[in-house]
């Protein structure tokens, strides 16, 4: 069965957010993008059970989720990370994610436990609800409350922004804070 | 829309017991929506516009092949 005009437009619609998430996952764009094509493929073969009429995001996110999850686990397993080395990949690559001033971003962000990382990428930045982040991740709504705040809490230690004498000109992430209509 | 942001924190404002205040939560948040952003301002890549089309030609096929059998 072909796919309606109307599911067409809603998966890409959904499609830089997803890359967005999947990149922020990942820290890589090539395997965010094979991430968000395998999960498009996954969902075309299963467009029947997408129900009409429910969130078309929050099913494909629900989807790229899992599959970067077991090929997280299926990572672990096959490569020992013993040594952090794939935790080392997610914040050694700047070029990868292209701007240079979200570096220091990117980096605080790979420090955050994947669970904590997972949700606040949800609620924080993907638009999404308690209620929609802890069906997507399969737990509790005060499970994702609690890991947003705690990756929040972090995230503002990391980069120093709760401290008002840390505020200097040269800083790319606080100058984004501070910046004034698009670059 | 990112005009008129305070570049100061007021330390005095941060809540005991290590809650961030409003002022800190809402600048993490226009971080995370400002890296968002930049990588949903490139629009949707060719490659899954094509990858959807050519599902569709796919099954449009197979659909008439069904249909004149």
């Amino acid at each position: 069965m072909t796919l309606a005009a109307s599911v067409r437009e809603a998966m890409l619609a959904a499609v830089p957010s997803l890359r967005a998430f999947a990149i922020s996952l990942s820290g890589n764009v090539d395997r965010a993008d094979d991430l968000v094509q395998e999960t498009l493929l996954r969902a075309m073969a299963n467009i029947d059970s997408f129900q009409p009429g429910t969130n078309m995001s929050a099913w494909l996110f629900t989807i790229l989720r899992n599959l970067f999850r077991s090929e997280y686990r299926k990572r672990r397993r096959e490569v020992e990370d013993t040594d952090g080395s794939y935790a080392e990949s997610l914040k050694s690559h700047p070029e990868q994610h292209g701007r240079l001033e979200f570096e220091e971003f990117r980096a605080a962000l790979a420090k955050l436990p994947p669970d904590q990382r997972e949700a606040l990428l949800l609620v924080g930045a993907s638009g999404f609800s308690y209620e929609e982040a802890a069906a997507i991740c399969e737990c509790a709504v005060g499970t994702i409350k609690s890991r947003v705040n705690r990756a929040r809490t972090r995230l503002a230690e990391l980069l120093a922004i709760d401290s008002a004498d840390d505020f200097g000109p040269d800083q790319p992430t606080r100058a984004i804070m501070t910046a004034s209509g698009p670059r | 829309m990112r005009s008129n942001v305070q570049t100061r924190v007021d330390v005095q404002a941060r809540r005991p017991r290590g809650r961030l205040s409003r002022e800190t939560m809402n600048k993490l948040g226009k971080v995370l929506e400002a890296y968002f952003d930049d990588v949903r301002s490139q629009g949707v890549p060719d490659r899954f516009k094509e990858l959807l089309q050519q599902y569709n030609k796919d099954h449009a096929r197979q659909d008439n092949d069904k249909g004149s059998s």
